[in-house]
């Protein structure tokens, strides 16, 4: 496997890659605790972090 | 001069379809060309290719006089398929078979390291009954962390159609050629009830994948690069293929009956008529080479395996689908490659859909036959679908090939209970006038009447 950005043309649809990662089964659970782990972390920082991928609030 | 490409191929522009001299080639571009080298030392490449169920796909050097070659780096040749037809036009049984492809060629190639980057079914054809995916430069090297990004359209096209049929009784055929894009899972959602979100699949692939797409519709974030980063792998993705692929495996549509469904091909002849028809049609495919015949209104079928016996090809088409998805069966079960059947309304053929009206072909622009058969259908066509006599008679003529074509008088039986709820305007559904619309475009060339003269079989050559 390669570390190369995958230049597909078709739209992944982001709502469909997350479901991909609730579907994954056990492999998925360590997926979305490390999603969540940068939002667990932020709230904690004194910097101000990016947003994280599950926060909804519009920019 | 530019090279004409196939109209239906332009999405991807790593690649091109374009016809030659009756060949069809594959221009790749520099990544596409590593994509198929990738490929082509694959395993499941060899295995899937000699089953057919691969297109048969060679590297060639670049078609002689085309200046493609500056564009290019290299160039595929493909097999031809011998007739292209759309998922609008399958039954729900061949549907399911090309999405049970899809998820095979998925899984095969997750195993070697690869993947296939979308997930259309406009990627799967037919040699008769079997399935063959022809999209080769679909597949490319999986990359570390990249989600499944044909999954989407995958549900699109392919498990919403599905499910709308088997859970919900209604056929896909008029969706799926009114949405180039397929049946989104948010509006399936819509379709369904709160009773379906307990039928399988549902509450993952359709309920869950709608609000999950309502509610990150807006966001601005690189999710793909966050997944990468949070270590999302393949095992994911295969979690997912092998769950879809039970899925869809146990999917099926339980229809009892339908219009035609129980109407078979021989209620209505006694066995001397029903064997003189087959003698004249075995007798007329067998005069000359017949490179490809349509029979129309084929129902069980019957006369396109006549047909096949003699014929290079067979394109059969009814515009019933129980009819379509029986006679589909039993090919399948038999591993047919001579006949094609397809769920066509004649009264309302497939047209030129989608971009430019090109990239989906009419059913009339595919390919000519050299005969038409059109048996027990013109009373269908000019009573039931109220198509005026004359202008059917010359669509059969614009087709460009022979006719055996069977004229139902309003003698028989089958008229009169089409009549029965109408009134009988049908001045044109006249034997004389009938010979006459046929004389003008054809030479006729035999004439045998069969139930005591309620029907009447022709045989009508092309004037060339």
């Amino acid at each position: 496997m390669s570390e190369r950005p995958a230049h597909a043309y078709l739209d992944a649809g982001t709502g469909a890659m997350i479901l991909q990662v609730l579907l994954g089964g056990i492999a998925g659970v360590t997926v979305i605790f490390k999603l969540y782990w940068r939002r667990f972390r932020t709230l904690f920082s004194t910097r101000r972090g990016e947003d994280d991928v599950l926060d909804t609030s519009k920019t | 001069m530019t090279e004409p490409y196939e109209s239906g191929s332009f999405r991807d522009r790593n690649a091109r379809v374009f016809i030659r001299d009756g060949s069809v080639f594959r221009g790749l571009n520099e990544q596409a060309s590593a994509e198929w080298d990738a490929l082509a030392e694959t395993r499941f490449f060899d295995r899937f290719s000699a089953d057919g169920r691969l297109v048969a796909t060679e590297k060639v050097d670049p078609p002689a006089a085309t200046n493609e070659a500056e564009r290019w780096v290299s160039f595929l040749r493909h097999e031809r398929v011998p007739f292209i037809s759309y998922p609008y036009e399958w039954c729900f049984g061949m549907l399911k078979a090309a999405a049970v492809l899809q998820l095979d060629l998925l899984l095969a190639a997750l195993d070697e390291g690869m993947i296939l980057k979308d997930s259309s079914a406009y990627n799967v054809q037919w040699v008769g009954a079997e399935p063959v995916f022809i999209d080769i430069a679909s597949f490319e090297r999986l990359s570390a962390g990249s989600p499944w990004v044909g999954y989407r359209q995958f549900c699109e096209m392919f498990l919403c159609p599905l499910m709308l049929q088997a859970y919900k009784d209604v056929q896909f055929n008029a969706w799926m050629r009114g949405s180039i894009d397929g049946l989104r899972p948010s509006d399936c959602y819509r379709l369904f009830s709160m009773r379906d979100l307990l039928r399988p699949g549902v509450l993952k692939h359709v309920f869950l994948q709608a609000k999950l797409e309502a509610r990150y519709a807006d966001t601005k974030r690189d999710v793909r690069d966050d997944l990468r980063k949070a270590g999302f792998g393949k095992e994911l993705i295969l979690a997912n293929v092998k769950g879809l692929r039970r899925l869809v495996a146990r999917m099926n549509w339980r229809s009892r009956e339908s219009e035609w469904s129980e109407y078979g091909d021989c209620s209505h002849y006694e066995p001397v008529d029903q064997q003189k028809k087959i003698d004249f049609v075995r007798d007329v495919v067998s005069m000359r080479s017949r490179r490809l015949v349509w029979d129309l209104g084929c129902n069980t079928g019957t006369f396109s395996r006549l047909a096949a016996e003699g014929a290079d090809y067979v394109v059969a088409q009814d515009g019933d689908h129980l009819v379509i998805e029986r006679f589909w069966g039993s090919l399948s079960a038999e591993g047919n490659r001579k006949i094609l059947p397809l769920v066509n309304n004649l009264a309302d053929p497939s047209p030129a859909l989608a971009w430019r009206g090109r990239e989906r072909q009419a059913l009339e622009q595919r390919g000519n036959p050299d005969l038409v058969m059109c048996l027990a259908l013109i009373h269908h066509m000019v009573i039931t679908a109220n198509v005026p006599m004359r202008e059917f008679v010359d669509w059969l003529a614009s087709l460009g090939g022979d006719l055996i074509i069977e004229f139902v008088t309003k003698d028989d039986p089958m008229v009169h209970t089409l009549l029965r709820n109408k009134q009988d305007n049908y001045d044109d559904y006249d034997l004389e006038f009938f010979e006459r619309c046929l004389a003008e475009s054809f030479e006729i060339g035999r004439r045998e009447p069969l139930c005591e003269g309620q029907r009447i079989m022709y045989h009508a050559v092309a004037r060339r």
